[in-house]
């Protein structure tokens, strides 16, 4: 917490006072997520910048071909975040914050293990070449939210992103370069979004997407990670002010509704990268 | 008596006043420890009573940690010229739940020519010395002080492995050996 | 071949019906008993099935780390080990693996909301948890393994902290989730519960888990800890009287 401003009591008793009236600080409905700007291919193929509210993350996707583990067939996905000290005075360059841990584990659970990319169609030969995708996420600006906006920009960068065409012939592998032919997308089963909603005055009030200030007076968070089939990818509430069984029900469903907002969103600013290319 | 597990209710706090082992949420008192209840009346406040979880473990909770001008026991870790480094085992008469450090001073050791004395021939490490402590000291040690005459070193072994016997205030004999050594002894106390 | 989850005659893999728990054994106090010389304030020892944890608890006691002391209430550093002969295969554990490093921050998020922190400022209260046989739902029996640890070493808390998964598996909730059926694919919930106020104080999905369900599924985990504080509250009690004695 080195650097970090510490909040006065009077600021965190305004923002609860203002919640108990229905009122956030930033004039948000409670269920109200910020302004959202996605920008594409910024850095070629597999670049997004995410704006939300004024929490800024940038994410690029790059492939390589890679022997995989023992015999398997199916390829990787890694992810590595990076909290730029210019986001925040609370970050520092090479020092692993727990925050930076649970973003990058939450990111991993949310797109990795949810099966959202097809690792199988990754691979180039059974046991001796596959592809190895790796999605950079570097946090530029740090107000508030960092998981929703790192997760939305990580779905945006790999659904823009191109893999160069492979062809195999017997042993004979070959690697088209992109102006040679059309590179082809990732095979994506689904678009799990990421939905963070902050708890004040012992559970009793919730909003989604908190800001930098919010996050710092809130009780308790709360993250879902759901998809447009409505199927829950990833949960997690750990400490914080306890919530009834009710409520949780209720956030998920929640979670649901802004999911398909968001990801209305995403598939806009895909149409329209799309467009611009042509 | 029964015994109550933490998140046990135990009474309005509009009867009772919330003391060791309990929480008080709401208007409720609750139980935070694994124990028995007891209740006791309130010397200030005469319509409530205190009530508290005693714990059944066999560790102290309230484990004695050393305060100034408490007498402790300890056994020296190491010397050089400027100190002797402690570790305190007893506070008074209970041992202490963890090993605390402490120092003593060259100019700490005895009242008289405080400037003259050689910390080697005080104290030397393994010897377990009773010490008064001066100050709460710094966060790594307390500091203490032998400069009384009933302050000093209790116990010693000699090279021959014997426990020596003191012969006068600076001297400590082995019985086996008959070698004389120099150490700052506490004065026996009569029995 | 994929085998049901749940046959059709109602039993589990492991002979078990879907709501029932598995067979739940602990030692407390196995501080005075074997753990003396470590110096653990506090110790657990808890068997679900064939899922085995032992926690150790030291505190409070004087901080290791002085950059991290709080003038007001105590720290809490908790460190999650699993034992490399604990599952099938034996694994080198990596060093600061980050799936532990998560694990670890769960807990710690968990207790330092139940714990009474402000009791002990300027203090240090340090969990130790070693997983020593790994039958799936490793989070859930090493937190309430730390629930009686910490009961164990004395320390102070508002409630229990009972916890317990469930999974939904051939259109059926189950209780209780076990390695294997972990790997049938099946969704789990880990649950942590306060019983007192029956409020939720962990909850943790790893795997797609369709939204309609997801009710059926966390009313089961949520019933499953009430019966596990009771089975946990019966053992709490039998050693504190054993101690009287």
């Amino acid at each position: 917490m080195s650097g970090e401003q510490f909040l006065s009591t009077s600021e965190r008793t305004f923002v609860v006072n203002a919640l108990r009236e229905g009122i956030r600080v930033d004039g948000r409905g409670a269920y109200e997520f910020r302004g959202l700007s996605i920008e594409l291919g910024g850095g070629g193929f597999g670049s997004a910048e995410v704006l939300l509210g004024k929490t800024r993350v940038l994410a690029n996707v790059s492939a390589e071909v890679v022997r995989p583990t023992a015999n398997s067939a199916e390829g990787f996905v890694l992810f590595n975040t990076s909290f730029s000290p210019m986001a925040s005075p609370a970050f520092e360059a090479g020092r692993l914050t727990e925050e930076e841990v649970l973003v990058s584990r939450m990111l991993e659970k949310a797109v990795r293990r949810s099966r959202a990319i097809d690792t199988e169609g990754l691979c180039i030969v059974a046991g001796e070449k596959v592809w190895s995708i790796r999605v950079d996420i570097h946090v530029l600006d740090h107000e508030g939210n960092i998981l929703d906006c790192a997760c939305i920009a990580a779905i945006s960068a790999l659904l823009h992103f191109r893999r160069p065409d492979v062809t195999v012939e017997g042993d004979q592998v070959t690697i088209h370069p992109m102006d040679e032919r059309n590179p082809i997308p990732l095979s994506i089963h689904h678009i799990p979004i990421c939905i963070s909603f902050g708890f004040f005055d012992k559970g009793e009030r919730v909003v989604v997407d908190p800001t930098h200030l919010e996050e710092q007076v809130q009780d308790g968070d709360f993250i879902v990670v759901v998809n447009t089939h409505r199927e829950l990818c990833t949960m997690s509430k750990a400490g914080g002010a306890g919530l009834d069984v009710a409520r949780i029900v209720q956030c998920t469903e929640v979670a649901a509704a802004k999911a398909a907002e968001v990801t209305e969103l995403i598939r806009g600013a895909l149409t329209k990268s799309n467009e611009i290319k042509k | 008596m029964a015994i109550v597990t933490p998140g046990e209710r135990l009474g309005l706090n509009g009867e009772f006043i919330a003391s060791h082992g309990t929480v008080e949420i709401g208007d409720h008192i609750y139980a935070a420890v694994v124990g028995t209840v007891t209740t006791t009346p309130s010397e200030s406040d005469g319509e409530r009573l205190i009530i508290q979880v005693v714990p059944k473990s066999k560790r102290n909770m309230a484990a004695s940690i050393p305060e100034v001008s408490s007498i402790v026991t300890g056994k020296v870790l190491r010397v050089n010229p400027r100190m002797a480094t402690l570790s305190i085992m007893v506070v008074g008469e209970t041992p202490c739940a963890d090993n605390f450090q402490g120092v003593i001073r060259v100019q700490d050791v005895r009242a008289t020519e405080r400037d003259k004395v050689q910390i080697y021939n005080s104290f030397r490490p393994g010897d377990i010395v009773r010490a008064e402590v001066i100050s709460l000291g710094d966060s790594r040690s307390y500091y203490l002080s032998t400069a009384k005459n009933e302050l000093g070193v209790i116990l010693a072994t000699s090279p021959a492995g014997a426990t020596m016997i003191p012969i006068s205030w600076e001297e400590m004999v082995c019985p086996k050996t008959k070698v004389v050594e120099n150490r700052k002894c506490a004065k026996p106390v009569d029995a | 071949m994929k085998s049901d989850v749940v046959s059709p005659e109602g039993f589990r893999c492991d002979g078990r019906r879907p709501n029932e728990l598995r067979r739940f054994n602990c030692d407390m106090g196995t501080a005075s008993g074997g753990y003396a010389g470590s110096g653990a304030d506090g110790a657990a020892y808890v068997e679900q099935g064939n899922t085995r944890c032992l926690v150790l608890v030291f505190g409070p006691k004087e901080p290791s780390m002085r950059s991290a002391v709080l003038h007001d209430r105590a720290t809490l550093s908790v460190e999650f080990n699993i034992a490399s002969f604990s599952s099938g295969e034996r694994k080198t554990k990596l060093r600061k693996d980050k799936r532990l490093l998560e694990m670890a921050s769960i807990i710690k998020s968990t207790f330092e909301s139940v714990i009474l922190m402000s009791s002990f400022p300027r203090s240090e209260i340090t969990i130790q948890i070693q997983i020593l046989q790994f039958d799936g739902g490793s989070l859930h029996t090493a937190v309430n393994a730390t629930t009686l640890a910490l009961m164990n070493a004395g320390i102070p808390m508002e409630d229990y902290v009972v916890a317990c998964s469930a999974g939904f598996g051939n259109g059926h909730p189950i209780l209780d989730v076990n390695y294997t059926e972990e790997g049938m694919d099946v969704p789990v919930i880990s649950l942590g519960i306060t019983p007192r106020s029956g409020k939720v104080i962990l909850l943790n999905l790893e795997s797609r888990l369709h939204l309609d369900e997801f009710e059926k599924v966390v009313t089961l985990a949520r019933d499953g800890c009430t019966q596990m504080h009771e089975i946990l509250d019966t053992a709490v009690r039998s050693s504190a009287e054993a101690l009287a004695r």
